[in-house]
């Protein structure tokens, strides 16, 4: 894969680099102030916050996927087993019945053990599959998906094909804040998570996986706990949204779209960089109600000839792009037309 | 590069055209489809919204559940001259937002129109999913929801006091059938069901009445959505020799019951299908093989209802083609009788007080076109009976309940097999084993293309299951408009595939052959989004069927069948097979191809055109692949999502035997195909759910056991080398 913007690997003038960190900074800054305050407007509705609730949950399931996918180069084609298993495990906690009287779980704790669940999970199937390299991991997790939509539909604690209904409460400025503020956190636990020896072995693990291990990373360790952290973090978007979604069966809880949206926002915005997967999921959330808007029936084959072309022409995502057209105005500037400063970075072979 | 060029100038090009063609019809501002009051006959205006399918998977009804609406409204507002509260007249006005069949979205609308719209009251959406989503935030805000297409029964048990059914419940779609089959005596019935909501609740009430009439449940099978064969369901369910057959999901899985049914000589005396036998469609696709099959409707033009507005069923009927120039199905018949029946709630409220109206629903008693209306206290309108149709000489006929039925039940032909009604032990294992061959053969010609394409040049084709797909459809326009057989047909599909190969792997596959498996794996999942909806944008998401003279079974001794079909299959793929390896092992295109695949550079340096060698084998993979596409189509359904399974089972049995391997691709697909019957035929209920997966647990555990895989191959495997 190749390597991201952010990661500093780049040939950028310092003052140029700088400027655009602080850019970013500000950039971050002005959009978390104007999302907190947006509720406060008259003019917002309900409607609109859970438009924006909606793509907080793509955004954060982004994220969490460039954490794999992204940072260690492990592309995960079934991620949002781990959106239906805290959904599921939510609701099921939820909806417990003795006979009488309800003996529901309150959301909070449902929705913290859904988390939870995921996240165990996740550490034991990825043990198994994080042996597994390249396309052979992509197709076993795509296959642990379609498995587990198929277990779930034949167990009886999660109502079989029919699902079970949660109890609506629908507080709709509420879920948004948590959900801002989970995304919010997310990032920022990304950031830091880059600048600390544990983000660098993930990296390391993506260029040279071999030669991580040589270096003394436990490697094992690495992906499979970056792995569980980001099942756990799908898991509690998972669980929120079955609260707010009020029901579940397996077609809605376990969708494939959900993993095409987070592995083609993280692309679009640029694999493995902090900014990269928020930028591409909202712009593709966006970008999908304008498709929607306009071409109707086409969106889909649009949306499959986007992702052809942000393969072929973008693979470092619109958070690249703005990079590398500063890194070569500067070029420019200091050393004169047509300089190559950056090395074009072909892809490794397998 | 200039491939690349193309593809670009191909992509803008597409997306600008679609843009033009579509603008302006956008479908984010409201819709409104009130009656314009010039002469100001109206002191107000009731607005009611309703979130319904445009696009997505429940477009076509959707649309129907809209002209039903629609038709409520063109006759409130200029018939009835509007709803009349307190002695003044209002106009009716419904505000229409596309929820793009996403339950999301719709759940998103609904507040929106609760919000934003400010609607007095609500109209359902089309289908359980959307319409459980939708009525929790109707009941969260307190706005009243009146529906006739979302009939799960789990809705009607949360104790909501805003939601209202017009039509009949899940659990009940299959009473009047089910009372009319024991009254000829039925004394045992088999069931099978997709496993997802709305089926799930008609098969669980389908027990419930078999056993009141005291039918014996013999059996009963489950399966997964997207299914495409329900053969060994119907294996199983032939041995038991059932007097009743109960079954289906949805539309598509009827055409899959009836046809597998007729493969394999399976004829009960009543064969009642849940959705499907009503829809004039089904009839038109099958045939005469439809005949004598019956099925629940919520209502038919001819049922003998009616009621002081619109008046009887038909003259409904005959209003609504006025207006749409097509007769109504029920959804649309269910959507007209949901706003009907708010409407005259909200006269005898004399009010748009939500409290006042709630009362007046639950008090609602009425006699309409589409049947009596009356709410019990869950919101469910239990005094209409859900009707039963039969089809009979092509024609649908309504047989049951006595109230509204229209003709009399006719027994069907009787079973062209003896079944044996013993039939277990060893016959059983031969039958298991035949299945899971002729299951193996067709795994083969499926597989063959994607592991060459694999094993020479490293590319994992994600659209692998899109050309089996496109070759289907070749094979069943040829089969439509000309009646040729698929089996003549698939030559002539192999060498059209064999261009759309060539021009594929030029255009997408070539630039991306040097970057990661990654990259062309990703570019080859957008090639099959694109073809997937292309094709339904094309053929609709309808399943289609081809016909062949290669059809039924041979019966052997003592009951075992051998489907004559997939033993055609079976053959062409070991030829194919054997052509295959000939080619590859004694010509000197097969000499170049094999090069190419150990050693791309030193291939090079010998002088081979490595490029060309490529795009000739992907031609020829493709070309196989679409030949595959075209034998398979008169035994699974052809449909634009057909693609994702097979592409997968591609992977899984590639993975374990051996990239490129002709002799690996022959063991494992006749391993997959073997253990998929095993567990279809011997494990209850669940057997075809779980052989579903089957490929899945035994690629995972391959790999994981034994990463290098089973079969040597044109290139090792190695899963855990990056």
């Amino acid at each position: 894969m190749s390597r991201g913007a952010a990661t500093g690997s780049l040939d950028g003038t310092e003052a140029k680099r700088r400027h655009l960190r602080r850019a970013g900074w500000a950039v971050s800054w002005a959009a978390v102030v104007l999302l907190a305050g947006l509720p406060l407007l008259p003019s917002v509705t309900n409607a609109t916050l859970f438009t924006l609730t909606l793509m907080l949950t793509s955004v954060g399931v982004a994220v969490n996927w460039n954490l794999t996918g992204g940072f260690t180069g492990y592309v995960d084609f079934g991620h949002a087993v781990w959106f239906g298993i805290g959904a599921y495990t939510t609701a099921i906690l939820m909806s417990l019945q003795s006979n009488g009287p309800q003996i529901g779980w309150s959301p909070i704790p449902a929705i913290g053990l859904g988390a939870l669940v995921a996240g165990l999970l996740a550490a034991v199937i990825g043990r198994a599959t994080m042996r597994l390299k390249g396309p052979y991991f992509s197709i076993a997790m795509l296959g642990t998906f379609v498995a587990m939509r198929e277990i779930v539909r034949v167990t009886s604690i999660t109502g079989g094909g029919v699902g079970l209904t949660l109890p609506p409460y629908l507080n709709r400025p509420l879920f948004y804040y948590i959900q801002l503020g989970l995304v919010v956190a997310l990032v920022a636990f990304t950031w830091w998570l880059r600048r600390t020896r544990f983000g660098a072995g993930l990296v390391a693990i993506r260029e040279d996986e071999i030669g991580a291990e040589m270096r003394g990373i436990d490697t094992t360790r690495f992906k499979v706990g970056i792995f569980s952290f980001a099942g756990l973090s799908t898991g509690l978007f998972g669980g929120l949204w079955a609260y707010q979604n009020t029901f579940v069966d397996p077609d809605i809880a376990f969708v494939e779209v959900r993993t095409i949206d987070a592995v083609m926002g993280a692309m679009l915005g640029g694999l493995g960089t902090v900014a990269g997967p928020v930028v591409g999921a909202g712009a593709l959330f966006w970008l999908r109600e304008i498709l929607w808007t306009n071409l109707l029936d086409y969106h889909l084959v649009a949306q499959g000839v986007l992702l052809i072309v942000i393969v072929l022409f973008m693979p470092r995502g619109l958070v690249g792009l703005v990079d590398r057209r500063g890194i070569s105005i500067t070029a420019l500037w200091g050393r004169g037309r047509g300089r190559k400063t950056i090395p074009d970075q072909q892809e490794d072979e397998p | 590069m200039r491939p690349i060029i193309t593809l670009a100038i191909a992509a803008v090009t597409l997306l600008v055209l679609t843009g033009c063609g579509e603008a302006g019809e956008g479908t984010s501002s409201p819709d409104n489809s009130s009656a314009t009051d010039p002469a100001g006959r109206f002191a107000g205006t009731v607005r009611i919204g309703a979130a319904l399918s445009e696009t997505g998977q429940y477009a076509v009804e959707g649309r129907d559940s809209r002209q039903g609406y629609d038709t409520w409204v063109k006759w409130v507002n200029e018939d009835y001259g509007g709803i009349e509260i307190d002695g003044r007249r209002y106009a009716a006005e419904i505000i229409y937002y596309d929820d793009e069949s996403d339950a999301d979205t719709a759940a998103n609308l609904v507040q929106k129109l609760i919000d934003e719209d400010r609607v007095d009251f609500l109209l359902g959406p089309y289908s359980s999913g959307l319409t459980t989503g939708a009525s929790a935030i109707a009941e969260a805000n307190n706005v009243i929801m009146v529906e006739g297409n979302g009939t799960s029964d789990t809705m009607f048990e949360r104790g909501f006091r805003n939601l209202f059914l017009v039509a009949t419940v899940a659990s009940d779609y299959t009473k009047s059938g089910i009372e009319l089959l024991a009254g000829q005596g039925a004394r045992t019935a088999v069931i099978a069901y997709q496993d997802t909501s709305f089926p799930a609740s008609v098969a669980k009430g389908a027990i419930r009445h078999l056993e009141d009439h005291g039918i014996e449940v013999l059996a009963v099978e489950t399966y997964p959505k997207d299914i495409q064969d329900v053969s060994a369901i119907m294996t199983k369910f032939r041995d038991l020799d059932p007097d009743i057959l109960v079954g289906g999901g949805h539309y598509n899985d009827a055409v899959l019951f009836v046809n597998s049914a007729k493969e394999l000589g399976f004829a009960p005396q009543g064969m009642l299908i849940t959705v499907g036998p009503s829809n004039p469609k089904l009839v038109e696709e099958l045939g005469e093989d439809v005949n004598g099959v019956l099925g629940p409707t919520q209502w038919e033009p001819e049922m003998a209802y009616q009621g002081p507005y619109f008046g009887t069923a038909s003259d409904y009927a005959a209003y609504y083609e006025s207006l749409w120039g097509e007769p109504p199905v029920y959804q649309a018949a269910s959507a007209a009788a949901a706003a009907l029946a708010l409407h005259l709630a909200i006269e005898a409220a004399d009010s748009t007080d939500t409290e006042k109206v709630r009362e007046a629903l639950y008090a609602l008693r009425a006699d309409t076109f589409y049947g009596p209306v009356s709410f019990d206290d869950r919101g469910v309108n239990t005094a209409k009976a859900m009707g039963t149709v039969q089809v009979q000489e092509g024609r649908i006929r309504v047989v049951a309940p006595q109230a509204a039925a229209a003709s009399e039940f006719s027994l069907p032909a009787p079973a062209t097999l003896d079944p044996n009604s013993n039939f277990r032990g060893s016959k059983q294992l031969a039958q298991a084993l035949i299945n899971g061959i002729a299951l193996g053969g067709m795994y083969t010609i499926l597989v063959l293309g994607f592991s060459i394409i694999w094993g020479v040049m490293g590319v994992i084709n994600f659209a692998h299951g899109e050309f089996v797909m496109i070759g289907a459809y070749l094979a069943w326009l040829a089969n439509a408009f000309w009646g040729v057989d698929p089996f003549v047909s698939a030559p002539l599909v192999f060498v059209v595939m064999l261009g759309l190969g060539y021009a594929t792997q030029r255009l997408v596959v070539n630039p991306v052959l040097d970057r990661s498996h990654l990259v062309s794996l990703l570019v080859m999942f957008g090639v099959a989004i694109t073809l997937q909806n292309i094709m339904k944008l094309v053929f609709s998401a309808d399943f289609r069927r081809t016909d062949t003279a290669l059809t039924g079974a041979w019966e052997l001794t003592g009951g075992i069948t051998v489907p004559v079909t997939r033993f055609w299959i079976l053959i062409v793929a070991l030829a194919v097979a054997a052509t295959l390896t000939l080619l590859l092992m004694r010509t000197r295109l097969g000499k170049s191809i094999r090069a190419a695949a150990q050693n791309r550079e030193a291939a090079r340096i010998v002088g081979i055109d490595v490029s060309q060698v490529y795009a000739v084998t992907f031609a020829i993979c493709i070309g196989i692949t679409g030949l595959a596409g075209a034998l398979i189509s008169p035994v699974l359904a052809i449909q634009p999502f057909q693609g994702p399974p097979l592409t997968l089972k591609a992977f899984a049995i590639t993975a374990m035997a051996g990239l490129g391997s002709v002799r690996g691709a022959l063991g494992g697909a006749m391993a997959l195909g073997i253990v998929e019957a095993g567990l279809a035929i011997y494990i209850p209920r669940i057997g075809t759910n779980l052989a579903v997966v089957a490929s899945f647990v035994f690629l995972v555990t391959a790999l994981v056991l034994r990463p290098q895989g089973i079969f040597g191959g044109l290139r090792p495997v190695d899963a855990t080398a990056s």
